[in-house]
């Protein structure tokens, strides 16, 4: 029989979820699950809403990158209303999403992640938060404070607030960027490019370190999936859908919008959360990864100077770990303050020519973009009336499913011998999941006052070891 | 004097809008009822989040605006921070587990990375609907105008204060 570990809730991830351990007659991990314990109901509420409310009402879905799911479903309007919307507008909208990436992998790596990596997984858990940073480096924390308030606060120039900005709008964006505001956002830039490549430079000789947890941390061959530019370069609006394995072979390049064709989704009786999976390799084997990682791996370049350097170093690393997932999302927060550069110095930037405008032309839409954590499809039918009739979203979080919960089996059989916990171990299997930096919440990231109780059961019931914080 | 008034909650969760509500008021009064030499700006936001320090650090002063169930239900407090701040920065708050912060863990934050530390005060009003609804009961919603009424004039007898 059976003995199951319980780690409820996760910290320092957005949303709410535990893992379970199983071990099997002799004490050994046999899986380790990851469970998300909440429910989206988006795709069932918008039925019958009109299409054009999408983007304001699925930005809800989360607080952490609304952005996101403003631009991914705003696409998918564009295509009901079969429009091509102003160039100017298309830039824009690179820009803002650029924006949420940058703040998004900034609180992942600075305020979620970097008590792990500066502290040290087994440190005291007390101290082991972006408080004990700020004690034992403030330059790091205020680092991470200054890159995630500009990401913040190019969304809130141009989208009129931080959270739920409504500014994206089926046909292009609402209002054009002001001079005035351009030249703000461009005098702040350049000290963000900075504070991102001495980062970068740190943990690069940080990671040193954590040879083990490179090793161990959901390290195993597999796909990659992303959007990609045309000329192979990193791409977050727009592109082709490409999978490739680890050792870089494409396996897969087709149209956006052909995603059906390559991914499937199966449903897991132990979570809310549904798993795509590579339709050619079947389930599960065809497990694949998204978000910097894969994009990173992908790309042969990401079109901006400083950013290509650092990629560069990066292309040397083993990415069939996802311990790389915290430098790939340093790279990007560099890669996004450089373009977003690059963007607003084209002046074509203040055409006030915004949006096109039209009614629903066509009974089916489809949006993709590069959300933080990876690859987000928003899918909509309509009627007559342009009311839903359905809606299919498949976030980031759910293409990384498959490869976070093998990624937390293989971190658990390593590190749990003999029926024995320790804190740090269970930091450990929590950290695997962060390197993903899964967001589950859909609206909420409240985690309030987080207990922890992890106990290892024996068939009969008796308590064979227990930690609690 | 640079005010710095932050109003945080959630304003589809009933009563913990409060503070948002308060900011909100507080924005539209300030250009008609605050003293000519003071500079303030009023942020309204869903929770505290570590960037907020960047508006902290150039503040001469703080007001944080927030609901709790933790006190008497319709009744407003006044708490003074910076009474804490010189203690060792607090463990138990929520940005041990998540990005987000309390009032204090911010100002110690503050204390601790840019080693500035402003006068910051808490008010706060005690309630027990939390629900999923967009108003705020009776009895808080009534307390609104009192608790920005309060602050503008906390503001206004610094600014005379200071001049005389």
């Amino acid at each position: 029989m059976s003995k199951i570990i319980t780690i409820d809730p996760v910290t320092r991830i957005e949303g709410h979820s535990k893992i379970t351990i199983h071990l099997d007659d002799q004490g050994e991990v046999e899986e380790a699950l990851f469970h998300v314990t909440q429910l989206r109901g988006f795709e069932k509420f918008a039925e019958g809403r009109p299409f054009h409310e999408m983007p304001s009402l699925m930005a809800r879905i989360c607080g952490i990158c609304p952005v996101s799911h403003l631009v991914a479903s705003a696409k998918a309007c564009d295509m009901l209303m079969s429009v091509r919307i102003p160039p100017t507008a298309v830039k824009l909208r690179r820009i803002i999403n650029l924006a949420q990436i940058a703040q998004s992998h900034a609180l992942s790596f600075f305020y979620l992640s970097s008590p792990d990596l500066l502290l040290g997984m087994d440190s005291d858990p007390a101290k082991r938060n972006i408080v004990g940073v700020a004690r034992e480096n403030p330059e790091l924390a205020r680092s991470g404070v200054q890159l995630r308030a500009l990401g913040q606060e190019i969304i809130e120039i141009l989208g009129g607030k931080k959270i739920h900005p409504g500014w994206v709008v089926p046909g292009g964006v609402s209002h054009a960027l002001s001079a005035e505001h351009r030249d703000y956002i461009l005098k702040k830039l350049p000290e963000a490019i900075q504070i991102a490549e001495q980062t970068i430079k740190w943990f690069s000789v940080a990671l040193e370190k954590f040879s083990e947890e490179i090793a161990v941390f959901a390290n195993f061959p597999g796909l990659f999936m992303g959007l990609i530019g045309s000329h192979d370069e990193l791409e977050t609006y727009d592109g082709r859908l490409r999978l490739a394995d680890d050792q870089g072979t494409v396996v897969a390049d087709l149209p956006a919008e052909d995603y059906k064709t390559i991914v499937a989704e199966a449903i897991n009786p132990h979570s809310y959360l549904k798993s795509p999976y590579y339709k050619p390799q079947g389930y599960p084997a065809g497990l694949y990864r998204v978000g910097p990682l894969a994009r990173l791996h992908l790309a042969k370049t990401c079109g901006t100077p400083r950013a290509d350097q650092a990629l560069t170093e990066f292309k040397k690393l083993d990415h069939k770990s996802a311990f790389h997932y915290h430098l790939a999302r340093l790279i990007e927060i560099l890669y996004a303050f450089e373009m977003i550069e690059q963007l607003l110095s084209d002046d074509v930037i203040l055409d006030s020519h915004v949006r096109a405008h039209a009614a629903a032309n066509a009974h089916e839409g489809f949006g993709i973009s590069e959300a933080p954590r990876g690859t987000l499809m928003h899918h909509y039918k309509i009627d007559d009336n342009g009311l839903i009739t359905y809606a299919d979203l498949i976030i980031a979080t759910g293409h990384n499913s498959l490869a976070m919960n093998k990624g937390i089996t293989q971190a658990a059989k390593h590190y749990i011998k003999n029926d024995k916990l320790t804190e740090g171990i269970l930091n450990r299997i929590e950290a695997v999941i962060r390197t993903f930096d899964p967001c589950l919440s859909c609206s909420t990231h409240a985690v309030g006052q987080m207990a922890l109780d992890v106990q290892l059961i024996d068939v009969g019931g008796t308590v064979l070891d227990r930690v609690k914080r | 004097m640079h005010w710095l008034v932050i109003g945080f909650g959630n304003d589809l969760a009933g009563d913990d809008g409060f503070g948002i509500a308060v900011a909100e008021q507080i924005k539209k009064r300030a250009a008609y009822d605050l003293a000519m030499q003071i500079t303030i700006k009023v942020i309204a936001t869903r929770i505290l989040a570590p960037e907020l320090l960047e508006d902290i650090n150039i503040a001469d002063a703080v007001i944080f605006i927030d609901a709790s169930a933790a006190l008497t239900d319709g009744l407003p407090k006044k708490i003074d921070l910076q009474k804490s701040i010189s203690s060792e920065l607090e463990c138990g708050s929520s940005i041990f587990l998540s990005h987000r912060c309390n009032p204090l863990t911010l100002m110690q934050l503050s204390q601790t990375l840019y080693n500035h530390n402003p006068p910051a005060w808490l008010y706060a009003i005690g309630s027990c609907h939390f629900g999923l609804f967009e108003n705020l009961s009776d009895v808080v919603a009534d307390l609104v105008p009192e608790v920005a009424a309060q602050i503008i004039d906390q503001i206004n007898k610094h600014a005379l204060c200071e001049q005389a």
